[in-house]
């Protein structure tokens, strides 16, 4: 198991679809005119060095600050509404989404150093650094998952799908992902690994609806599951699955750290169980609560903003852009 | 002479018309309807019914190789139908079911989550999901697991949770497939034998005639016979038995107000008649017979009526011409 995995859940930025196309496309168009950008191998693929993305104002600045014993990664770039996709496991690589969703967009990458490389892709729904950040796994508009070179840009398809949801990469390069019938209305979602040699899907979960998968402490996985009668954290054992908490219902984005500890959305509120069988307390008012890597520090969305919080709810620090924490793939909310 | 009866012909002819233009070959009378009441929503995007990437079969039968959205058709992938329709408005069932699934606890334009949905299992072995839906506490979800809920029920409001690009309903039908061994979508417009080809809402009516189109004359304490036919240009049958969903004539204007010419023959004092018929279909007449007292003080007064599947859902009155009678009441 690699260090850098993190969970599977849906998440992407607030607000819907970006305005960034409108930006990024015609600066592209631009970049290209002007000779700032090199056209190479593979096809569509475009490399900005720092100094061209500064003069035609396409800068991506990644603004690192340790907040609760985690990285925090925030993405300061030349428009607002861009989409946070992952954050590599040093977190010195962030990937980035003109757009989300079922249309034609662009995959960016970012490094600390200024320098960005640009990937076209059919839509874009999720991604995820792989431990060394050498590679991603990334989900298309319409679920099919690609392999994409960090040092290339080139992609290559590795399944049709449809899978939902930021892929764990293993330490052998099998992906965790949620295959779903359909990635508009998943009425219906299973953990599966898509394997790295063989490239079969095996399905892991029993659970008909599985929200997100995490990794937990000592590499058992759990599993986030919606049933009608609530919604129920669960480990996946060697013999089946085991139920940890049951939160009822109307709890929705729900995160489990390493350590166990769960955070889920109820209402408006924000509301935290440090183990199986404590009581839920509500810490903070947002969304989309997600953990840094050893649980002791988490994020929310509040508006247009991010929030890292200790687990009593008290303030580290708040953030404009979006913002996620390094080794703690898929918090990005 | 009553407005609505002197303006309503030309319109029923008009609709009879496109009735029988537009209902194809079968028109079931336990069909399948919208799942919504607002007859002038329509489809943006259909089934894809080709699962390969980048290879659309839309609901006409046409093929595209380009994996681009084509309005009014189909895009990639997508497995529903979606109709564009305003944040909250009602979502109905499509047929008699019981709810199996839902989730509400997702924000009313939450993008990028799950998204809050409905699903119903009907007894001909198939579901239905409406999805996008608003959230609970916006009255987006309104049933609940294990519920019956009846063809034309509110079930809940549009939103735009989930992966949702603008306000709309994404209704799925899904079928057993014993290869999958799971429920799959279907296209309920390919197939063409649901009312969703080419589309019923569940409750609409038109006027077509009445037994007297001018102004009742009523002495005082008299009590006469007035009966009025509506076409069902809905996707429900309309009937007069069972405990919910009776088609009912109801005053109006204010809704539900008791009568001044309530007569003894009336159910309620808000509720003139029952249809008179056990059941009528879609594109049937449906006549609806009551009586008129005259009780109150002789003058002038107009009495409005509008149709109502009872306990389910209101017709939409201006799509009945606003139907009132004039009537006179003499001593």
């Amino acid at each position: 198991m690699s260090p850098s995995q993190g969970a599977i859940a849906r998440r992407y930025s607030a607000g819907g679809p970006s305005i960034a196309a409108f930006v990024a496309i015609p600066l592209i168009i631009a970049l290209l005119a002007a000779g700032l950008v090199s056209a190479e191998s593979p096809l569509g693929v475009t490399r900005v060095s720092p100094a061209d993305a500064e003069r035609a104002g396409s800068a991506i600045h990644l603004l690192r600050r340790v907040v609760g014993g985690a990285t925090l990664v925030r993405v300061k770039g030349p428009a607002t509404g861009m989409s946070l996709l992952a954050v590599s496991a040093d977190g010195n690589q962030v990937a980035i989404a003109d757009q989300v969703g079922e249309a034609f967009g662009s995959l960016t990458l970012a490094e600390t150093n200024g320098s960005q490389l640009r990937i076209p892709m059919a839509g874009l729904l999720a991604a995820s650094f792989a431990a060394d950040g050498s590679w991603l796994s990334v989900i298309d508009g319409r679920g099919a998952v690609w392999r994409v070179d960090g040092a290339s840009g080139r992609a290559s398809l590795l399944a049709d799908g449809p899978f939902i949801g930021s892929p764990i990469i293993e330490g052998d390069g099998s992906l965790l992902m949620l295959a779903v019938p359909s990635v508009e209305a998943p009425y219906e979602s299973h953990l599966v690994r898509l394997g790295a040699a063989t490239g079969s899907v095996t399905r892991l979960s029993e659970q008909e609806l599985v929200y997100g998968a995490f990794q937990l402490d000592g590499g058992e996985l759990a599993i986030v599951a919606h049933a009608p009668e609530g919604t129920s954290v669960r480990r996946l054992t060697s013999t089946g699955e085991q139920l940890l908490v049951d939160l009822g219902l109307d709890a929705v984005n729900v995160a489990v750290a390493r350590n166990g500890r769960v955070a889920f959305e109820r209402n408006g509120e924000v509301l935290v169980i440090d183990a199986p069988g404590s009581a839920a307390r509500s810490i903070t008012v947002g969304s989309r609560p997600c953990f840094g890597p050893d649980g002791s520090s988490l994020l929310v969305r509040r508006g247009n903003q991010t929030l890292a919080l200790d687990t009593s709810g008290s303030e580290l620090a708040v953030s404009d852009e979006p913002a996620g924490f390094a080794a703690s793939a898929g918090c990005l909310p | 002479m009553s407005a609505l009866g002197r303006r309503a012909g030309a319109s029923v002819l008009l609709q009879l018309a496109a009735i029988a233009v537009s209902s194809g070959t079968v028109l079931a009378t336990d069909d399948y309807t919208l799942p919504f009441y607002n007859p002038y929503v329509t489809m943006s995007y259909g089934v894809d019914r080709d699962r390969t990437l980048n290879r659309q079969l839309d609901w006409t039968g046409q093929v595209w190789y380009d994996g681009q959205t084509h309005y009014g058709r189909v895009y990639d992938q997508h497995t529903g139908v979606d109709y564009p329709m305003a944040l909250r408005s009602e979502v109905a069932a499509a047929k008699d079911g019981t709810v199996v699934d839902l989730q509400g606890g997702y924000g009313t334009t939450q993008f990028g989550s799950f998204g809050n949905f409905v699903k119903v299992q009907h007894a001909d072995g198939r579901q239905t999901l409406y999805y996008h839906l608003a959230s609970s506490g916006d009255g987006g979800i309104a049933t609940w697991a294990g519920a019956g809920v009846q063809a034309g029920q509110r079930i809940g409001l549009s939103g735009c949770s989930g992966l949702c690009y603008g306000a709309h309903l994404h209704f799925e039908m899904l079928a057993w497939s014993p290869a999958a061994h799971a429920f799959r979508p279907v296209d309920p417009m390919a197939e063409q034998r649901w009312t969703t080809w080419p589309g019923r809402v569940p409750f609409d009516a038109a006027y077509v005639r009445e037994s007297n189109p001018g102004t009742e004359y009523i002495r005082r304490w008299q009590t006469i016979t007035h009966w009025v036919d509506f076409l069902n240009t809905g996707g429900r049958p309309w009937r007069s038995w069972g405990t919910v969903g009776q088609t009912a004539l109801t005053t109006w204007n204010p809704a539900a107000h008791a009568s001044g010419f309530r007569s003894g023959d009336w159910p309620y004092t808000w509720m003139p008649t029952l249809v008179d018929s056990a059941t009528v279909p879609p594109n049937g007449v449906g006549r609806f017979t009551f009586g008129l007292t005259g009780s109150p003080a002789p003058g002038s007064y107009s009495e409005a009526y509008n149709l109502q599947a009872y306990g389910l859902h209101w017709f939409d009155y201006g799509r009945l011409g606003g139907y009132y009678i004039p009537i006179v009441v003499t001593p």
